[in-house]
Formats: C-alpha cells, sequence, structure tokens
C-alpha cells in the first residue's frame, strides 16, 4: 500500500468517525436546544420555518400562581434533599474509605442500588407506604423519596473525592493529638468540601428534575417536573418549552457550577 | 562480521511536536547478529524499536527491511515482532491462545496453528500451562509466553524493549541466557532494546549507545568498553574513570597530559592528539592496581594517591571508591587481592595503571 | 463506625421497607374500593392468567432488549472515537457534554421530539419540502425508540467510553504488531478487553428502558401498553395497588436475573477446552 493510500484512507475513516460523533451529539442536543428555541416561537404547533419571536409563554407562566407555587416547592425539596442527602452520602463514603466490617457488601449495595429500581417501581412502593401511615400527599413525603434516590450520587462523588486522599492523612492528624472529630473538621471535610459542594448541587439538580416517583406521593402539592407531565397529558402546549427551559437554566447552572469545583479541584491537584 | 544487511535507517529522524525524539540516525543491522540499544530512558532507543515496528512513524527518512521500504507500511503489514516491557499478553486469552494470536492473523488453520503454538510452548518448556490463563503464571513464565506469541510466525527478526526489567536478578540472569541461546539456535536478528549495561554486554554482538536522540556510538561489547567514542559514553559505562586535562607531551609512543594535580601518560590511540590540546582520560575501574601507600608517596605519572572513602563488595568483587586530587575514583577488585591492603576509611592508597590501560579521548566541545 | 447509620438507617427505612411492603401488598384485598390486609393469592392469580398482562410483559422485554442493543451498537463508535481518536481537552468535553442531558428534563426532552416526529411535526415539514412523506414516526415503536434513546445514549456513551478509556494501549499495539488490522482488533482485542464495561453500559441501558413509561406513552402511544404503563393505569385510575404491586415485583424480578446474567457474563472466564 501506498503512503497516499494509507494516508487518505485513514484520513476517510477518521473524518467519517468524527462525523459520527457529531450526529451522536446532534441527537443528543437536538430537544435541549429546540425546547429552548420553541420556548421563543409564536405558533402554538411549531414548524419550520419558524413563526416570530416571542415571550408570550413565558409572560403566561410567569403570570400563572400554580407555576410559582409549584417553583417555590421544587426548590424547597431540591434544597432540603439536596442537604440531607449530601450528608448521608458523605456518612456512607466514609463509612466506607474508613473502615472494614462484616456485611460491607451488602451495606454498600444498599447505598448504592435505589438507582437501578424503575422510578415508577420506587414510586409505587413509597405510594403504597407512606398512603398507609398517612404521610403521602405531603412536601416531606416528596423530600423522603428523593433523599433515597439522590444519596447514591452524593457516595459516589464523595467517595471518589476520598479515593483521591492519602489514608495516613487522617492517621497523621490523630497522631498530633487530634481527636476524631478533630480530625474530621481539619482534614477530611476541608479535603472533600469540593465533592460536598458537587454532591449538593448535583442532588439538588435531580431531585428538581424528577418526576416519577414525585407525582406518585406528591398529591396536591406538585412540583415542577409533576406540572410538566400533567400539561404533557394534555395537548400540545408550549408552555412546556418555556417552563422546561427555565428548569434547564437552573439544573445546568447547577451541573456547571459542581463540574467546574471538581474540575479545578482536579487541576490544582496535578500541579502540586 | 560480514553478514548481509538487514535493517537499515537512513537519516531518520521523529519529532513529537517540537522535542526531537530521534535525530539523525544511520544504522545498519546486520542479519542473525543481537543488536543491543542501550542509553538512559528519554534517549530515543524505545522510538527508535517503535519505527521499526511501525507503531511510529518517522518525521523523516527511510526505513529498510531487506532492502525493502517499510516506513510507510502499517505495523500489521510488516512482519516485525515485539517483546513488550509490559509483555502486553491478552489478558482474555489462554497460554496458547496468546501464541497462536499472529498465526490466526495470518488466516493459518485451527488445527495446524495449534501444533505448531504447542511445538513453541515446548521449545520454551512451558507447554504445561497451554491452557492457563496467563495471569495465572509467574514472571519468568509470562516472559516465555511472551517470547513464544512473537516467534511463532518465524519472523527473520524479533524486537525487545526491555523485556527483563520486570524481573528479579536471579531470574534476570537465567532468561539471559534463555535469550542468547534461543538467537544462536533460530540465527535470526534480534534488536534488544535496555537501559541495563550487563544485559547489553552479556548477550549482545554489537552495542548501540544512544543519548539525547542520537547514535553516540556502535560497537562490539569491548569497543565500548574499552575505546568509548565520547565522553558520554565513558560516563554512561559506570566502571570508568574519567579525567580531563590537556596535552603536555606526545612523542611516537606516549600521550601525556596534565589534570588536576595528576599526570596520565597513554599509549597512542587512533586520534592524533597536539601539545595543548585538551583531552579526557578515561581509566576502566577495573585495570587500577592498589598498594598501600608508603608515607612518602607521591603523584607521578600514572599513579596517585587517595584516600579511601567507602567500599563495596558484591561477591567477590569489591570496589572501592576513593577521594583524589583529580576527584572520585572508582577501583574494582578481587577480595583476595585486598589482603595487604589497609581498608580503614581515611587510609591513603596509591592507584596505579599502566599506558596500555589509560585511553585518550580529544575533547569536543558538543560532546562535554 | 456511627457515620455507617444515617445511611443504613434512611435506605432500611424508606428503601428495604416500602419495597417488602409492596410484597406484602400484592397479597392483600382490595374490598368496596378500600385495601385489606390478607395474605390471599387472588392478585397473582388473576395478573397471571390475563393475557394483556402477558402480553404487556413480553412487549415490554422486547422493548429493552432492542433499545440496548441499538443504543449499545450506536454509542460503540461514538465511544471508540472518543477513547481512542480525540485528545484529552475534547475528551473530557465530551463527557462534560454527555453528563448534562442527565440533569435535563427527560420529559421536556420527550416533548420536544413529539414536536420533531409528528405528523405535522418538523421531520414531516421537512420531509414535505423534498416531496417526502408525511411518515407516521410518533406513535410507532420508532418514536418508542427515539425516546430510549434520548434516556439512555448518554450514559451508554459514557460508560463504553470509561473502559474503553482504559483499555491497554500496549495491548492494541501488540495486535497490530502481530498482524491483526483495525477494524479486525477492535473486535478481537479491543471488545473482549472492555468487556465488562460494555456489558455494564447495556445492563444500565436495559434497566432504564425497562422500567421508563415517558416514552411508550407519549411517543410510542402506549399501543400496546408496557409494564410500567400497566402500574400507572392501574393505580391512579382506582385502587388496584395490589395488582400494581404484582407487576412491580415481576418487574423487579425480571431486572434482577438480567442483571444477575449480565454480570456473570461480564465476569465469566472463558472455558478452556
Amino acid at each position: 500500500m501506498s503512503d497516499r493510500s494509507r494516508a487518505s484512507d485513514s484520513a476517510i475513516s477518521t473524518w467519517f468517525l468524527r462525523l459520527y460523533v457529531l450526529v451522536v451529539f446532534a441527537f443528543v442536543f437536538a430537544p435541549i436546544i429546540a425546547s429552548f428555541v420553541f420556548s421563543f416561537n409564536s405558533d402554538r404547533f411549531p414548524t419550520i420555518p419558524l413563526g416570530s419571536f416571542t415571550t408570550k409563554w413565558y409572560e403566561t407562566i410567569f403570570a400563572d400562581t400554580d407555576v410559582w407555587d409549584a417553583f417555590a416547592r421544587s426548590l424547597t425539596v431540591a434544597a432540603i434533599t439536596a442537604v440531607i442527602s449530601t450528608t448521608i452520602g458523605f456518612c456512607t463514603a466514609y463509612t466506607d474509605f474508613r473502615y472494614r466490617f462484616r456485611g460491607k457488601g451488602f451495606y454498600l449495595g444498599l447505598a448504592l442500588l435505589p438507582p437501578t429500581v424503575p422510578l415508577v417501581i420506587m414510586g409505587l412502593a413509597m405510594l403504597a407506604l407512606l398512603s398507609r401511615i398517612n404521610m403521602s400527599g405531603q412536601v416531606y413525603s416528596i423530600v423522603i423519596s428523593h433523599v433515597v434516590l439522590c444519596s447514591p450520587f452524593a457516595m459516589a462523588i464523595c467517595r471518589l473525592r476520598l479515593s483521591q486522599m492519602d489514608p495516613s492523612l487522617e492517621a497523621a492528624a490523630w497522631n498530633l493529638g487530634a481527636s476524631q472529630w478533630q480530625a474530621m473538621k481539619t482534614v477530611i471535610i476541608p479535603f472533600c468540601k469540593p465533592a460536598i459542594i458537587a454532591a449538593l448541587c448535583l442532588t439538588a439538580a435531580v431531585s428538581f428534575d424528577e418526576f416519577a416517583v414525585a407525582w406518585f406521593v406528591s398529591g396536591l402539592n406538585k412540583t415542577i417536573p409533576v406540572m410538566i407531565l400533567e400539561i404533557l397529558q394534555g395537548n400540545v402546549d408550549p408552555q412546556i418549552n418555556a417552563i422546561g427551559s427555565f428548569v434547564f437554566a437552573i439544573s445546568i447552572s447547577l451541573v456547571v457550577v459542581a463540574q467546574i469545583l471538581v474540575m479545578t479541584r482536579d487541576d490544582k491537584g496535578r500541579k502540586s | 562480521m560480514n553478514a548481509p544487511v538487514l535493517v537499515e535507517f537512513k537519516d531518520v529522524e521523529k519529532r513529537f511536536g517540537d522535542t526531537v525524539a530521534v535525530e539523525a540516525m544511520d544504522l545498519q543491522i546486520r542479519k542473525g547478529e543481537f543488536l543491543a540499544i542501550m542509553g538512559s530512558s528519554g534517549c530515543g532507543k524505545t522510538t527508535t524499536l517503535r519505527m521499526l515496528a511501525g507503531l511510529e512513524q518517522p518525521s523523516a527518512g527511510q526505513i529498510l527491511l531487506d532492502g525493502k521500504r517499510v516506513d510507510t507500511l502499517r505495523p500489521e503489514e510488516r512482519d516485525t515482532p515485539l517483546v513488550w516491557q509490559s509483555l502486553a499478553l491478552f489478558p482474555f486469552l489462554s497460554v496458547v491462545e496468546n501464541v497462536e494470536f499472529g498465526l490466526k492473523m495470518r488466516g493459518v488453520d485451527k488445527v495446524a496453528r495449534r501444533e505448531r503454538a504447542m511445538d513453541w510452548l515446548g521449545r520454551l518448556d512451558i507447554a504445561e500451562f497451554a491452557s492457563r490463563s496467563v495471569d495465572q503464571l509467574s514472571g519468568g513464565q509470562r516472559q516465555r509466553v511472551a517470547l513464544a506469541r512473537a516467534l511463532v510466525t518465524t519472523p527473520e527478526i524479533l524486537l525487545l524493549d526491555e523485556p527483563l526489567s520486570a524481573l528479579d536478578a536471579n531470574l534476570v540472569v537465567r532468561m539471559q541466557g534463555v535469550l542468547s541461546k534461543l538467537q544462536k539456535d533460530l540465527g535470526i536478528t534480534f534488536v534488544y532494546v535496555t537501559h541495563s549495561q550487563s544485559e547489553a554486554f552479556a548477550m549482545a554482538d554489537r552495542i548501540v549507545v544512544m543519548s539525547n536522540g542520537r547514535v553516540e556510538q556502535i560497537g562490539t561489547p569491548e569497543e565500548i568498553y574499552r575505546e568509548p567514542a565520547t565522553r558520554f559514553v565513558a560516563e554512561f559505562i559506570g566502571t570508568n574513570n574519567i579525567v580531563s586535562g590537556s596535552v603536555t607531551s606526545v612523542d611516537d609512543r606516549h600521550t601525556t597530559i596534565q589534570g588536576d594535580g595528576v599526570t596520565l601518560t597513554a599509549t597512542n590511540g587512533s586520534t592524533a592528539l597536539r601539545v595543548g590540546a585538551s583531552a579526557t582520560a578515561v581509566v576502566s575501574a577495573d585495570s587500577v592496581r592498589l598498594n598501600a601507600a608508603p608515607s612518602d608517596a607521591v603523584n607521578q605519572a600514572n599513579q596517585i594517591v587517595g584516600t579511601l572513602v567507602s567500599e563495596a563488595f558484591v561477591g567477590s568483587v569489591v570496589t572501592l571508591l576513593l577521594e583524589t586530587p583529580a576527584g572520585e575514583f572508582r577501583v574494582q577488585t578481587r577480595q583476595r587481592d585486598l589482603a595487604q591492603i589497609n581498608l580503614e576509611h581515611g587510609a591513603k592508597i596509591a592507584l596505579s595503571f599502566t599506558p596500555e590501560d589509560v585511553f585518550l579521548l580529544p575533547d569536543t566541545r558538543e560532546g562535554g | 463506625m456511627s457515620f455507617a447509620l444515617p445511611g443504613l438507617l434512611w435506605q432500611l427505612l424508606f428503601f428495604v421497607f416500602p419495597m417488602m411492603f409492596l410484597i406484602a401488598l400484592s397479597f392483600w384485598l382490595v374490598k368496596n374500593y378500600r385495601m385489606v390486609p390478607g395474605f390471599e393469592s387472588v392478585n397473582w392469580v388473576k395478573m397471571y392468567t390475563r393475557g394483556y398482562f402477558w402480553d404487556a410483559y413480553f412487549y415490554t422485554l422486547m422493548l429493552a432488549a432492542i433499545s440496548t442493543v441499538v443504543t449499545s451498537i450506536l454509542a460503540f463508535p461514538c465511544a471508540y472515537a472518543l477513547a481512542f481518536k480525540a485528545s484529552p481537552t475534547v475528551r473530557r468535553w465530551a463527557m462534560f457534554l454527555l453528563i448534562i442531558p442527565f440533569f435535563t428534563s427527560y420529559l421536556v426532552r420527550a416533548y420536544s421530539w413529539q414536536i420533531f416526529l409528528g405528523n405535522e411535526g418538523i421531520f414531516n415539514g421537512l420531509f414535505s419540502v423534498f416531496g417526502f412523506g408525511p411518515y407516521k414516526m410518533l406513535h410507532t415503536m420508532f418514536g418508542t425508540m427515539v425516546g430510549y434513546l434520548t434516556l439512555c445514549l448518554p450514559l451508554v456513551v459514557v460508560l463504553q467510553l470509561l473502559s474503553l478509556a482504559n483499555v491497554d494501549k500496549n495491548l492494541v499495539e501488540a495486535a497490530w504488531n502481530l498482524g491483526c488490522g483495525r477494524v479486525r482488533t477492535i473486535f478481537q482485542v479491543i471488545v473482549p478487553l472492555a468487556k465488562v464495561g460494555l456489558v455494564v453500559a447495556a445492563t444500565f441501558c436495559f434497566i432504564l428502558s425497562f422500567g421508563d413509561f415517558v416514552s411508550p406513552y407519549y411517543l410510542g402511544g402506549s399501543k400496546p401498553p408496557t409494564l410500567s404503563i400497566l402500574i400507572i393505569d392501574t393505580t391512579k385510575s382506582g385502587q388496584q395497588w395490589p395488582r400494581a404491586a404484582v407487576v412491580a415485583i415481576t418487574m423487579i424480578v425480571t431486572l434482577m436475573i438480567v442483571a444477575f446474567s449480565a454480570v456473570t457474563y461480564a465476569y465469566a472466564r472463558r472455558t478452556r477446552q
């Protein structure tokens, strides 16, 4: 095979692969971008070419007190869920990092399994149990279920950070006279701070978007995603795009903040 | 010595971005020889080997195998099997399946390739492990699997990239024997990349010493050892003592140089030096004689008085380190030759050597 | 060890306990629209003797299996390109971009696809310009698959990418060195090396598709319904929660069998002759 044909050969395959990657990313982002674009489109039934620019869908939702109530509720749920599940996740990650004990496999399985259970089933189980003990249909019912779903993510993030830590750091602190609590406060938690903040952001984002379990247990206390779900069951309604884009902006800023925190810390670690 | 050329590097250069890994390389590898490419890490030795295998593309120049240009071929289109530093055995295949791999790629049918693979496992004494998984083998056994896998296609050349670096010292010596014998029996060319002098000196017919992407010297182990071409080579061979100085007299048999407080006389070599030129004298550690220094001993031609700093025993060989006016001196001798010498630290010892044992190198600015 | 407690208590109380309760619930009775505790097999018998239950079961199984195969195959070239051809910077950005959809509303994305795929949607609008169509895409299995891909593709690419990036490059080069061509190396060396990660990715894809109700409902038109839709219909329109529990338990058991077989397969040593 001549030099030239070899070069063009691999050029074609590289070109094809690049194009393929672009197509995959286009598929992944098409619905997200489209939803954003259509949220400013005046036509109720959007087609190409687009209608005129409008902010009426945003005006409609901002004028709707139900939307504001749901929004406030979503934020509350997300914030409380983030705090509780990050606390639990951190404790579980630290347990895994620090201790060996009988039944650890089972313990970790329990800690990490919930996201693999279909949300519908989780919703049904929570609804069945909570309604039996008269705890369903409340804002805290959503929080309870979301913590179950979110703490595994928080655990994973904190565990990843802990695995970058020299295990002897903590022992060194003890050796220098720190109590277990002091070592935790002065060594472990500062070291894990970026991971903890990242976990707060990510769990808040997951909770803020979760619709299935919330739909089962929320009763009349709808969150934003549950509201979207119910609008979706009706007719085509561009309000969804407006709400969706709004929600997207919030979730994505949480994710970006989390990502930046994780990345910058990584870079610092690499340099030193 | 006059075997035909199998591989030829013609003015080959390899750059990675701004760094030059290999520069202006001209190298001929003969059929049936055991060639070692030696140098410290980052000197370009592995890059040279990878270019020969096609895993790197030269930035300039040509590589010929058996007279045909191969630098434009993909690695899978060449028959230049490599034994990897990491061995690179396929963990999802059994021992015999690993060995069969190359044959399978060449379309050899199932029965024939199993037979040839088993034959090679037998030759390397590991037939009993054929159906094991590779991670159940010891380091030495894995080494043999890697060899069998590379040799099963009966190539004309075998490339080895520091294959023994992961083994413990005893095993290294044993594997050196295995490799040497294998190369002699098969009569094929081995190109062996290593940073270890002992491996290169123990096995190679010729050695290429590289530094900073350049070939410093190509020669037999004897030549590299006794007549280093550059100061780098002299220093790289860790047992050499090096004294810098300037030439004070030249006659038809000897050249004398004056270093820091020492005078060295050497038998004239191939390079003629002029009076006043700066030069480097190389004295290998095993050619220095020791005498307990009498109190009135002085530095004279080819005699240096030094102070003992430390000694190290490896088996029956002793390496002494002495502080002299010309810097540190290293002396290797047998333990029983030390009987009459006072080995207390700080003892004065006279070191002497014959003019035949002093090798003079003209100083080249770039070599310094 | 007190650090182990918060997670343990929460997950026991609000995860294990509800799941256990679901099992108990499947044996309860419904009388006059009220649930009565009991231990009767009537719900199991009723569900397991209904044709529509088994139709839904096998249809869901088939959809999830197709989704797993299609997603894995479509994701692989992308993950391969990012793992072996892209620079570390590009790879990190790609990873970041692929994580984003995970945190955007799946509902909104599904709704977006409705706009694209509808009979009067954007795709058919584009086709008509060139004189094709309209094609029915929404409320078909194709629509369901588009939804499943939306749900699973980013995750599967990320998981495949992670396992491919861990493949020892030396082994790939060793394969070339032994005469193995580029494409053949992918199947002979890279896929076996990344097997565990690829199987895990496929398993996650199966779990997500099997349990999802949004795609089969809003993009697939719920014709026929899947098991998740069956649970929702049974729960939301009436008090037949015990029967929904039967469906849910059947799903969980199925998923456990699938996940267990997948893990066994992933870690299986090849038997030697």
